[in-house]
């Protein structure tokens, strides 16, 4: 088993667009004004910077931290704590908060990205992991530092 | 001894400050997780918590002696926690939180504290043992029924929830307060109301209290991360009732406190405080052993009731060795600070040590290291622990204190 080193926290508060645009046309895009140009009168004003936008629906969008996570039967398993991506801008993992009562006896796994799937739920996108939670209770922990093992990643046994 | 309906009060009001404060700790977690929260932030708050919680004991404990009113001082803990409970539920951003959570350090060291001088006010001097019990009693009763709600308000409402839950109870709490505060003199308090005259210096050079830091940091040292680290392993082990094994492993000692704390009380008047406290400590080598060795999660719950056998003692004896030393007009709450700081440092060391070694080595070498721990702290008490009962005290001018079983009249 291969374990992958590569991988770096983000920090941020990350957003995806996880209902796909394939099930729904998005918005077209917004034409940005160009800002106002700062060159003194007289010179050529530079042609102006389109920069594409959109506007989704707050149900299609959900911020991924903190965002419960369940199995294949729709139980809770945890919350996504982390994400983990690499140099080449892939999201490899989310990091999952499990188990415990109040707090206590919680632990952090790493899940491979490709073992999520979505759908779309009343409240937002529901995310689901689709490996067994026994498997994902005994797996090692994430310790921010060391080596991270991913569960799910197709080198991982899965 | 004070009147039953005041006694009454004092139930509810331990009762209602433990379910007050329960709604802290491990839960802020969950809740700032499902709040966005990134991991260095979350780290961020919890640190500040601890550090408050754990720097505030000494100045907290010196600023009650100081205040003639142990129920003002009381009050003003209560609204205090009440307060940052609202502001946690209210706001969940990094800078109330960070205000809340150093609020609820310092209020929790000033509450504690307070309420048991309260109690020392209440009852006379040959009653203060068993009343420290039942001290115990009510706060353990108010954790779990606290535990409870609060866990069934997270999963069903929301963890927001949770934290305007711990506000409401400040009400309860400040009317069983006030319930005392129209109290009638006892002949003979075990501590007298107002300023203390006691030279610090005195205080920290005494050796009974040297003695006793020395067994409650091993106590704190050992027994700290059991719990959280055998909460892990239960997680590891158990697939879909791990959440309610825990909820046993909290639940099932806080019972066992409650049933064992009174008994505690009156074993340390009648037999002295040194023994009862060598049948507590003993429980912590012991629940660390089958720990080490016991891997079937369902046996981690009658495992984790010996947990109840050392809670139970340890409450009672540490205000009890803390209120034999001061005396009457003695730095009370300095020393319980002191005690406070002491058990507090113990708790962080144990759970960071104790964490890297199962992280690195296992968690039943982590276990047995903890339960080595447990044994030490057994040795101290039974090698440098002084019995400190106060004897007849002819030379303290109110009569005796806690009359020797064999000098009892019937």
């Amino acid at each position: 088993m291969q374990i992958p080193t590569l991988a770096l926290a983000l920090s941020a508060s990350v957003t995806f667009v996880v209902a796909a645009a394939a099930q729904q046309p998005s918005p077209p895009p917004l034409v940005l004004p160009a800002p106002a140009p700062d060159v003194p009168a007289g010179n050529p004003a530079p042609a102006p910077i389109v920069v594409p936008a959109e506007q989704v629906a707050p149900v299609e969008l959900i911020g991924l931290l903190g965002y419960a996570v369940v199995d294949a039967r729709g139980t809770e398993l945890g919350r996504i704590v982390d994400l983990l991506a690499d140099a080449q801008g892939r999201v490899r993992a989310v990091v999952v908060d499990i188990g415990g009562f109040m707090g206590l006896g919680n632990r952090k796994v790493a899940v491979a990205w490709s073992a999520l799937r979505f759908a779309a739920g009343d409240k937002g996108p529901v995310m689901s992991i689709v490996i067994p939670p026994d498997r994902l209770k005994s797996w090692a922990d994430y310790i921010a530092g060391r080596p991270v093992a991913i569960l799910g990643a197709p080198d991982s046994g899965q | 001894m004070a009147p039953q309906r005041e006694l009454h009060g004092l139930n509810w009001l331990f009762f209602f400050a433990a379910d007050l404060q329960t709604g802290f700790g491990p839960f802020v977690a969950v809740y700032l997780t499902s709040h966005s929260w990134t991991q260095a932030e979350l780290g961020l708050a919890l640190g500040v918590a601890s550090a408050s919680a754990i720097l505030a004991q000494v100045p907290a404990g010196m600023l009650v002696d100081a205040l003639r009113s142990k129920a003002v001082a009381a009050a003003a803990a209560l609204v205090a926690v009440g307060a940052s409970a609202m502001l946690m539920a209210w706001s969940p951003a990094l800078w109330p939180v960070l205000l809340a959570q150093s609020l609820q350090g310092l209020a929790s060291c000033m509450l504690n504290p307070s309420l048991t001088a309260l109690t020392l006010g209440l009852v006379s001097a040959a009653a203060v043992a068993e009343r420290l019990g039942r001290n115990a009693r009510f706060a353990a009763i108010g954790s779990a029924v606290g535990a409870v709600l609060m866990g069934v308000c997270g999963t069903f409402v929301s963890t927001q929830a949770v934290f305007w839950l711990a506000a409401l109870m400040c009400v309860p709490a400040l009317i069983a307060l006030r319930s005392l505060a129209k109290r009638t003199q006892v002949p003979a308090p075990a501590m007298v109301a107002g300023p203390v005259r006691e030279a610090v210096r005195d205080v920290l050079l005494d050796r009974r209290l040297l003695a006793y830091i020395a067994c409650t940091m091993l106590f704190a040292l050992a027994n700290a991360a059991m719990l959280p680290l055998a909460a892990a392993e239960i997680t590891k082990r158990v697939d879909e009732k791990a959440s309610l094994i825990i909820a046993a492993c909290i639940l099932v000692p806080q019972f066992l406190v409650a049933l064992l704390s009174p008994l505690a009380g009156r074993a340390a008047g009648q037999w002295g405080r040194r023994g009862v406290l060598l049948v507590g400590f003993c429980a912590l080598p012991a629940r660390a052993a089958l720990l080490a060795v016991v891997t079937d999660p369902m046996w981690i719950i009658p495992i984790q009731a010996l947990d109840g056998l050392g809670g139970a003692v340890f409450g009672v004896i540490t205000p009890l060795v803390a209120a034999d030393i001061s005396g009457r007009a003695g730095r009370f709450n300095l020393r319980l600070g002191i005690l406070g700081l002491a058990i507090g440092v113990a708790a962080t060391v144990s759970n960071i040590v104790a964490g890297v070694i199962a992280s690195n080595l296992g968690a039943q070498t982590a276990f047995i290291a903890l339960g080595l721990v447990g044994v030490s702290a057994v040795l101290m008490v039974g090698l440098a622990m002084p019995e400190t009962r106060p004897r007849v005290a002819a030379d303290s001018g109110f009569g005796s204190l806690y009359p020797h079983p064999s000098e009892k009249a019937g």
